[in-house]
């Protein structure tokens, strides 16, 4: 087959030149990709020189999969059948010959390919210059929770700033403005700490409130010149004649004020709001007619009829231009008054501080997000015109950037690339190569700015590299009938979400037509219980007709998937949903978290109330009514109980089982990390014997993980920081796998993915919206050209910022261009056919409403609406019927289970041995005789090893008495002690020098003679022990002498009483040394203590065995 | 191996010089089996040094020599040398540079590599990154700064000294560094590595997950050791230290208790992080007890296990700890918590304690030299009875030992470091406990857990290599980031220059393959989100992806199925009506809510641990404005005293009344201070905007106001206390309660009324016969007055609502009397946020347990 694109796709491998890709679903985008790396492989001169840039891991491993693979492939060289991979085919054996040339071996060594995340690129760049970035040590955290807390703790910091002197009345001011409340603020501070890379560049500026509010008149003077401009002249007459007559009707003081059609100057502002009320609601919408209240009155004398006709004329000719029009009525008249500016400066201020002591936290912690990498990342590139060395540097190491889903790029991320290819020049050695598509960037959460791809489109340049446009337009997915319908209700819904439709191009089908592209099934009313069954009759249909055809249930967010998968499961469908249930729903989990909360504080008595009310407890109400009233923690009342056996039967031995796990676990809390505590008291409750499904055991594994984690971080533990740590996790839903199962998953999830069969349930629910950001921001370009910006708080507590609602409301609108694009993606992952379920309400009247502007069944609407009407009738479930459905339901409710047999939990516990309180065994007060004792040993070991003789005895103390100084100090001797402790070294020196009998022991006519020797032995129990032997040598006798060193003072008289202690002290560990000296070398051997400082000696003989 | 025989290295007068502790014990350990399994009952201990003493060693020799240029020098340890460092960094440049202590590290690393390793990057310098310059005059500010305090680092003594001795073996490195290579080259070293790079002789195996993998690795090594008591079983991982969790986690899975018990002579792990125990985080808790501590940290501190008087008392401390959060103090002092024990009477050893803790930081100096705080931290632990350090999960005393050591170690700063406060020292010990890793103890035998690169230092009897993922194995290497990498590459440093990789890639798979005699290998098919393969430098083994495993479960987990039975239990014991109930009419707003939560919250007393916050809560400040209204009124009685009031006359009386009423002790902290400044301001515009409303509203006198009186609602005794009682001109009384959340009309309408208070007021206030109740709507923005009957037409029947109110109410109490306490399931899935969800079993009931589906 010839395809229709086929030029351009080979155009797209010309290694030559730069290009932007737009690839729609379906496409073969990834293909493209590929073959442009393999292309460049058979030309680069190294494989690092080429560097590949996507968003997930995931995508990063399935290309490098897939390089891989191809040079695989060419190695085998079996040219494969269909002629779409032979092209791949020829690519890879040139690049396979490049690798031979050049000895690369890349498929030994696949980690030659950089194939990297923008995240992963933005580290290498940072790890290149640690110090110059300030990042070096810090790590991202990976996990949500740590990364919220830390979030949490500088936006906190920033607050407890309130006592200084220089913020103070910046605190107190955001704090008053937020009815004091702390929590709030605090949290709305956080919230936007991840996006700081966006705000931070902006709000660091000197802040002027003049060249504010200059910057709001000129961002409403063009939105005003632009409307202008689109609206022809002889319109322009007819809007300024009809506001004449309705001036003329109602006496309106400001319709009559305007004289003429009002000019693009913010002045004019409020005439030009004032004049579009006349056709427009203030909801924005397009009046539906036109009536007194808007001085268009029935009997006026002459013309009413055909004013009335002029403005429905006029209406028309709105229509195109309703959303920008409706954007002119919400804009506010004046911004920035002073007591706005006065909060917008304190919230400013605030955010600057909070960011500073998130980079404290930082620091201490030596962990950090991934925006701190990303900024860093820019750091270290330099402005365009002023690179770093390293910018120049890599622009040396690379060559050609290839870049996937180029419409998923962040602010940010554009201009990491910008400022990474800043220095390279069209007709160089270098190329650029972007690819995505504008219609599926569906990642704005992830601050994804899909208007970049239109910029660099239009503008045809990406730095200095020009870039030309290329456009994929057959689809390979799709059967030809359901691409046609596509290319049909994408424009419809486009438009219906107020967004314009130039991203959408109508694609060209490669496969034939196949039947029904989709089939929609209307519900009235919200069930989800009816929607779900009506989901398992379609799967049954599917599986009957298409045998082993893959089908997909795609959701828009996991809440909708519950009753979903409830029936999927009893209909006995096997789903494989990874992360769709949340870990903190998982019933085992509620358990496990009251067992944790409940053993980390006996007065938390709501969890012990659940703790023992949950299936392997099993007590009933009574029985927890009767030991609630005995003691103040429900621990106590199990022992009282117990004690004096208080509750009898079944009951009683539930109790008493329960009352001895639990003082176990609380006695093994002491010795152990609380997680192990935790996990062996659940398996001693028979946890895994009541909650025994594969997802239940993996749910709890990863509890246990989390736990450990916690600890390991050193986060105090909580019940609520317990909750938020589990809060992000989800349950991995490995269960329910029986065969062939389906695929169930988020619409974001099913993103690159494709099946025959698409299922898409509750279209006509809308999401909960997210909480509102503590600011709003716009950057705009003014007259000159210059970056202006518009900033707003949110409002106080019931009160309004209209600055705010303005650019939260251009926020909303950019949100449903994207949900149309959502709709799109998903529409474009089915190969045969997609099956909608949705509903929409009805009125009093059995009148259908259009579902709320949140939900996809609005974008819809204008091809699925008249399907409502049509089946109005038949299908009209009563609200009795509905309600009566819930009791059913209800009713089931009301049982628990309780287990009859448990395992035996002694198993899990070793004997507790009472504890006893041994006397401690550390002298703390003695740090400085162990110092001096230290260096003493030391100093006699370098003695004993004939170092020191070689000098005289002079130059010798004069050597030594530094040395030993050093020593001290470096052990930590405070200066106070150091003469004294320098003292007592070089007394022991002297004495051992100068004595008789250290002149003995150290003396060089001994034979085999050692210092500090380590000798092992195994004892008779099969241990191993280990000896480290002062001194030991054989004497001209034949004598084998070991000798101890002690370096104890004594002052006062009984010297020779310490002397004896001292020997019934050490004589046992010394006759052990010999034992072992014995075992090596037979012979003869005595032992002694040498007291250096007191020049004073013990003696005895070894006996075998004794 | 890399050397032929213990016996030759015996027999020669020569060290083995290794890189580090963990090195040093496991080459003993290995030495010490191979002696023993000859038979011999003791021997001589290997001579095994780490650099450290070597150096040290050598030092002390030269240093002596009065020709020596260095005798006036002393030697910096690793934490001396680092604090100098750390130091340079943070004076120079601070401005520019993040966590300097990290940066000392690294700089320390780079400094031995430049002056170790003689790496060199002087001819590097056209195409060198910024940061070799700014190591360059960092490494220059380190070398004033040892001179100025007089030392030599060890880096620079040794290259200038050690490595003219060849006296030394060097063993144990796991990436040959140049200089090691260059003895390698010259035949210095007793390396035997054949080429065998034949991977046949390993099982391969291929598991989902990481924990399987490590569970299978660890049950397969439990059984060998069972079997044979003289192997020594390794199980390798790419990295230890970032798979700590499921290392810990599988082995105490696998087996059990034995896995923290040292006595037995059974297991050997690896090693441990000394701050992970308890008895160590204890301590540190006790040390950071300041004057003023975070709730969380007194909380846990109050409750832990291991303080003194445990057994007597923790569960009066819980119940202490409960009652002094809901004090509502995100921070406490210590007068504060010793008061309030002293008034308890309970925990006589906490009460102690801190009070212990309390004298010794009256005693403390501002800034000190460590060893004094060192000495000052144990005198604390020592009385206050955290000492001994003592748990059983270490070897015996071992802690006491490490924890010594530790302290000796921070000691040792002194030489080097100016005097530090209470909290930089603290700091620094507890970066130390960090830093420090525990050995559970040498054995010659046994199951070791440590990173596959390591193990032939053990040399195994048998051997399983876990995570060989294609992303995991060999383990990734780094370079270093101080030296430009083109020198890097040229120098061979591992982790830059794919030859070199290659090289060290094969010489740790010959050594693995010539180690134990047998050999599995596996790995995890999922690494995150990533789908992973066989790593590749295994290259026969990429085949048996496809080779079918069965799942491994856990044992310990494989418990035998539990027979359920089911019964219904929501009916708990009915109420003893003799006995007054706690809780009053919150009894009927939470029974007409759920009445399994009013049956856990006023029956069972099952209310959850509250968690102060920073600032002032919501309930908080609710309570204020009640009693500033209530004491508005109190001064003026009638609402024709208000209308006389000038507007300043009305706000000097508000301002009066908010000041009198804010609890003084509220102004604790500087924080809490300004907040209830805050609170103040905000207070008096709220009172200001309320009672210029109530002067639009008829005139009226107030009666009563939190009054208390007892009443019997269909048999629950209950005690009630209305906001106020007003009486208007016509003789009507009205029944008011101050809201300053949200409310409306329907909070009236039942059968389930979400407000009974009101209505039961109205019903069976036993002195007022009322004839309207009303809503305060207490705020700023929109004050009004929600009121039944409404006045304004049309008119409402009184007498109808109470009668309804009424029927509703004895249903209520019905229900409280005979213990009713079935959940109240909502459409809105309200259970599912419940605190009480948790025990309400409604997940449980509603089928979702999981042993009726189980096989």
């Amino acid at each position: 087959m010839i395809l229709e694109d086929l030029a351009v796709r080979q155009t797209a491998l010309d290694p030559s030149r730069s290009f932007l890709v737009r690839a729609p679903a379906g496409s073969g985008k990834t293909t493209v990709l590929i073959r442009r790396f393999l292309r460049l492989l058979g030309v680069a001169e190294h494989p690092e020189e080429i560097v590949a840039v996507t968003f997930t891991r995931k995508a990063a491993q399935e290309m490098r999969d897939r390089v891989t693979e191809a040079l695989l492939t060419a190695k085998s060289g079996v040219p494969p059948i269909e002629q779409v991979d032979r092209d791949t085919y020829e690519l890879a054996v040139i690049a396979l010959e490049n690798d031979q040339r050049r000895g690369w071996d890349l498929i030994r060594h696949p980690s030659r390919l950089r194939v990297l995340t923008i995240d992963a690129l933005c580290r290498n760049i940072v790890r290149q210059m640690p110090m110059m970035s300030g990042m070096a040590g810090l790590t991202t955290i990976e996990d949500n929770f740590s990364r919220s807390r830390l979030y949490k703790q500088a936006a906190r910091s920033a607050c407890e700033e309130i006592g200084a002197t220089d913020m103070n009345s910046t605190v107190v001011k955001a704090l008053a403005y937020f009815d004091n409340d702390w929590g709030k603020l605090e949290g709305l501070i956080a919230e936007m700490l991840p996006k700081r890379d966006q705000w931070l560049s902006f709000v660091t500026k000197t802040q002027d409130r003049i060249a504010f509010k200059k910057g709001y008149s000129e961002f409403v003077s063009s939105k005003l010149a632009l409307i202008s401009d689109q609206l022809d002249e002889s319109t322009k007459s007819e809007m300024l004649s009809l506001v004449k007559y309705a001036a003329g009707n109602l006496q309106d003081s400001y319709l009559s004020q305007i004289k003429s059609f009002p000019t693009h100057k913010q002045a004019d502002l409020r005439q030009w709001q004032t004049m579009l009320e006349l056709f427009m609601t203030k909801a924005g919408a397009l009046r539906k007619s036109a009536n007194i209240k808007i001085g268009f009155p029935t009997k006026h004398p002459q013309d009413a009829k055909q004013m009335k006709e002029r403005w429905t004329h006029v209406v028309n000719t709105l229509v195109t231009q309703a959303s920008p029009l409706r954007e002119i009525l919400a804009l506010p008249l004046d911004v920035y008054g002073e007591k706005d500016w006065e909060i917008t400066d304190s919230l400013v201020k605030l955010l600057l501080l909070a960011a500073a002591h998130f980079i404290v936290l930082s620091d201490r912690t030596g962990r950090t997000d991934f925006t701190a990498f990303s900024m860093a990342a820019l750091d270290a590139l330099g402005d365009e015109d002023k690179p770093t060395d390293l910018a120049l540097s890599l622009d040396y190491q690379i060559n050609h950037l290839l870049i996937d889903e180029f419409q998923d790029t962040s602010v940010t991320q554009f201009e990491l690339v910008r400022r990474l290819i800043a220095g390279w020049m069209d007709g160089g050695q270098k190329s650029i190569f972007l690819v995505g598509d504008p219609m599926q960037s569906i990642y704005r959460f992830r601050q994804s700015e899909v208007g970049l791809f239109k910029q660099v489109a239009d503008a045809g340049f990406i730095g200095n590299m020009s870039v030309e446009l290329l456009s994929l337009s057959v689809n390979f997915r799709s059967q030809g009938s359901l691409v046609h319908w596509v290319n049909t209700i994408i424009p419809l819904i486009v438009r219906e979400a107020g967004q314009s439709e130039n991203y959408f191009e109508a694609q060209k089908a490669s496969r034939v037509e196949s039947g029904n592209p989709f089939s929609f099934y209307p519900f009235f009313e919200k069930s989800e219980k009816n929607e779900a069954d009506q989901v398992v009759k379609i799967i049954t249909s599917i599986r009957e007709h298409s045998p082993g055809a893959s089908i997909a249930i795609l959701v828009r967010s996991r809440a909708h998937l519950k009753q979903i998968s409830r029936q999927l499961i009893s209909a006995k469908i096997s789903v494989s949903n990874r992360e769709l249930e949340l870990l903190e729903s998982r019933p085992v989990i509620k358990d496990l978290t009251s067992l944790t909360n409940a053993l980390k504080h006996l007065g938390d008595r709501m969890a012990w109330l659940a703790l023992l009310r949950a299936p392997w407890a099993g007590l009933s109400l009574q029985t927890l009514h009767q030991l609630s009233v005995m003691c103040s923690t429900f621990l106590d009342a199990l022992g009282l109980s117990v004690e004096q056996n208080l509750v009898s039967g079944e009951q009683g031995n539930r109790v008493a089982r329960l009352c001895s796990i639990f003082n176990l676990a609380m006695a093994e809390s002491a010795e152990k990390p609380f997680s192990r505590v935790v996990q062996e008291c659940w398996l001693a409750l028979g946890g895994p014997s009541i909650f025994r499904g594969e997802q239940s055991l993996s749910d709890a594994k990863k509890f246990f993980t989390i736990l450990a984690r916690l600890e390991a971080e050193g986060i105090l533990l909580t019940p609520q920081r317990l909750r938020s740590a589990v809060a992000h996790h989800y349950s991995e839903g490995k269960a329910h796998i029986h065969g062939d199962s389906i695929e169930v998953m988020t619409m974001h999830q099913a993103k690159g993915l494709e099946f025959e069969h698409v299922i898409i349930p509750g279209l006509g629910s809308g999401v909960r919206p997210g909480t509102k950001p503590l600011l709003h921001w716009q950057q705009n370009y003014g007259e000159s050209n210059l970056p202006t910006l518009l900033l707003a708080p949110i409002g106080a507590p019931n009160t309004e910022n209209k600055l705010y609602d303005y650019l939260h409301y251009s926020d909303s609108r950019a949100k449903q261009a994207e949900l149309a694009r959502l709709l799109y993606v998903v529409l474009t992952r089915a190969k045969t056919k997609v099956y909608l379920l949705g509903h929409a309400n009805k009125d009093k009247k059995n009148q259908v409403w259009k579902p709320s502007a949140g939900s996809l069944l609005a974008l819809l609407w204008p091809t699925l609406g008249p399907v409502f009407d049509e089946s109005a009738e038949k299908k009209w479930i009563s609200a009795v019927e509905i309600q009566d459905r819930a009791q059913e339901d209800r009713n089931l409710r009301v049982v628990r289970a309780v287990p009859e047999t448990l395992p035996d939990y002694n198993q899990y516990y070793k004997a507790i041995n009472p504890r006893h309180d041994e006397s401690i065994e550390f002298d703390w007060a003695s740090d400085l005789a162990k110092q001096i004792g230290t260096v003493i040993h030391r100093m006699l070991e370098l003695l004993s090893k004939n170092m020191l003789r070689r000098r005289s005895l002079d130059r010798l103390i004069e050597a030594a008495e530094p040395f030993a100084k050093n020593q001290l100090k470096s052990l930590g001797v405070a200066n106070n002690d150091l003469v004294f402790a320098v003292k007592s070294v070089m007394k022991a020196l002297e004495t051992s020098l100068f004595s008789e009998r250290g002149s003995w022991i150290f003396s060089e006519d001994h034979i085999l003679a050692d210092s500090e020797l380590v000798l092992s032995c195994e004892l008779a129990d099969g241990s191993l022990q280990t000896a480290v032997l002062d001194r030991t040598f054989i004497d001209s006798a034949g004598v084998r002498w070991i000798i101890d060193y002690k370096t104890g003072a004594h002052s006062g008289g009984g010297l020779s009483e310490y002397l004896d202690s001292e020997e019934q002290r050490y004589k046992s560990k010394l006759n052990h040394y010999a034992n072992i000296m014995h075992n090596i070398n037979p012979g003869p051997i005595k032992l002694g203590l040498y007291f250096p400082l007191l020049d004073a000696w013990r003696q005895w003989d070894y006996q075998e065995n004794a | 191996m890399y050397y032929h025989s213990f016996d030759e290295l015996e027999g020669s007068k020569q060290s083995i010089l290794v890189e580090n502790r963990a090195h040093q014990q496991a080459l003993s350990s290995a030495m010490n089996w191979c002696r023993k399994s000859s038979g011999a009952l003791a021997w001589r201990a290997p001579d095994i040094v780490t650099f450290d003493k070597a150096i040290d060693y050598s030092f002390a020799l030269d240093s002596l020599d009065p020709k020596s240029e260095l005798r006036d020098c002393f030697l910096l340890s690793r934490e001396q040398e680092r604090a100098v460092w750390a130091g340079v960094v943070s004076r120079e440049g601070s401005e520019q540079l993040r966590a300097p202590e990290i940066i000392a590290q690294l700089l320390q690393h780079a400094w031995q590599l430049q002056n170790v390793w003689q790496v060199g990057n002087s001819d590097e310098t056209i195409n060198r990154p910024p940061d070799a310059d700014a190591f360059l005059r960092w490494s220059e500010g380190f070398s004033q700064e040892l001179k100025k305090i007089g030392a030599i680092d060890r880096a620079t003594f040794f290259s200038k000294h050690m490595t003219k001795d060849l006296n030394f073996i060097a063993q144990g490195f796991r990436r040959p560094s140049p200089t090691l290579r260059s003895w390698l080259n010259q035949d210095k070293f007793l390396w035997t590595a054949d080429d065998r790079l034949d991977t046949s002789n390993f099982v391969p195996h291929v598991y989902d997950s990481f924990e399987d993998e490590l569970h299978e690795a660890m049950l397969w090594a439990k059984s060998i050791w069972e079997r044979d008591r003289d192997s020594r079983v390794v199980v390798g991982v790419d990295s230890f230290s970032s798979h700590t969790d499921e290392v810990h986690r599988c082995g105490a899975d696998v087996f059990g208790q034995i896995w923290d018990s040292p006595e037995i002579p059974y297991f050997a792990k690896y090693r441990d992080i000394l701050g992970g125990y308890p008895a160590i985080q204890i301590a540190l808790l006790v040390l950071g007890v300041r004057p003023r501590c975070k709730w969380d940290t007194i909380s846990e501190l109050i409750r832990h296990p291991l303080l003194k008087g445990f057994d007597e008392e923790k569960h009066q401390r819980s119940v202490f700890d409960a009652r002094l959060r809901d004090e509502n103090r995100y921070e406490l002092d210590l007068p504060l918590i010793i008061n309030r024990l002293e008034q308890s009477g309970d925990c006589l050893y906490l009460l102690e304690f801190f009070r212990s803790v309390e004298a010794a930081l009256l005693t403390s100096p501002r800034v000190s030299s460590l060893s004094y705080w060192i000495s000052h931290f144990n005198k604390i632990l020592r009385s206050v009875g955290v000492i001994g350090l003592r748990d059983k999960t270490s070897s015996r005393n071992s802690l006491e030992v490490h924890w010594s050591r530790v302290c000796d170690q921070v000691i040792s700063l002194d030489a080097v470091m100016e005097f530090v406060t209470r909290g930089e020292a603290l700091s620094i010990l507890k970066r130390h406990v960090e830093q420090t890793t525990v050995f559970a103890g040498e054995k010659s035998t046994g199951i070791f857990i440590m990173p596959t690169d390591d193990a032939f230092i053990v040399d195994p009897t048998h051997l399983w290599v876990a995570n060989a993922s294609s992303k995991s194995f060999v383990s990734e290497r780094m370079g270093t980031p101080f030296l430009p990498i083109n020198s890097q590459r040229l120098l061979g440093i591992p982790g830059l220059n794919p030859v070199s990789d290659k090289t060290h890639v094969e010489s740790v798979i010959s050594m693995l393959t010539a180690l134990g005699t047998e050999r599995h290998v596996s790995y995890s098919t999922f690494q995150g989100d990533e789908r992973v393969s066989f790593s590749p430098f295994f290259p026969k083994l990429a085949k048996v992806e496809s080779e079918k495993i069965q799942r491994f479960t856990v044992p310990s987990w494989n418990q035998p199925a539990a027979k359920l039975q089911e019964y219904s239990d929501f009916i708990g014991p009915a109420l003893d009506s003799t006995q007054p109930l706690v809780g009053g009419v919150a009894v009927f707003y939470d029974q007409a809510v759920c009445p399994f939560k009013a049956f856990a919250l006023h029956r069972l007393s099952a209310t959850p641990v509250f968690e102060p916050i920073r600032g002032i809560n919501h309930r908080e400040k609710g309570v204020i404005v009640h009693r500033v209204m209530n004491a508005f009124w109190r001064g003026l009685k009638t609402s024709s005293a208000l209308q006389k009031f000038s507007s300043e006359e009305k706000l000097e009386y508000v301002k009066q009344i908010v000041h009198g009423e804010l609890k003084k002790d509220h102004f604790a902290t500087s924080i809490e201070t300004e907040l209830f400044k805050i609170e103040i301001g905000r207070l008096i515009e709220l009172i200001q905007a309320w009672t210029d409303f109530e002067l639009t509203l008829r005139p009226f006198r107030v009666i009563s106001q939190e009054e208390k009186v007892s009443v019997n609602i269909f048999g629950v005794p209950v005690k009630i206390k209305p906001d106020r009682i007003d009486q208007l001109e016509s003789g009507d009384t009205r029944i008011v309660d101050y809201k300053t959340g949200a409310c409306s009309r329907s909070d009236w309408v039942g059968p389930r009324l979400s407000a009974p208070q009101l209505p039961m007021y109205a019903i069976f206030h036993p002195l007022y016969s009322a004839t309207s109740i009303a809503f305060a709507h207490v705020n700023t923005v929109k004050p009004r007055w929600i009121e039944v009957p409404a006045s304004d037409p049309p008119a409402e029947d009184w007498d109808e609502w109470t009668n309804r109110w009424e029927q509703d109410i004895k249903i209520l109490a019905e229900e409280i009397l005979g213990g009713i306490a079935v959940p109240q399931i909502d459409e809105r899935n309200t259970c599912a946020y419940c605190e009480q969800g948790a025990s309400s079993l409604v997940e449980v009931a509603t089928g979702e347990l999981e042993s009726k589906v189980a096989p």
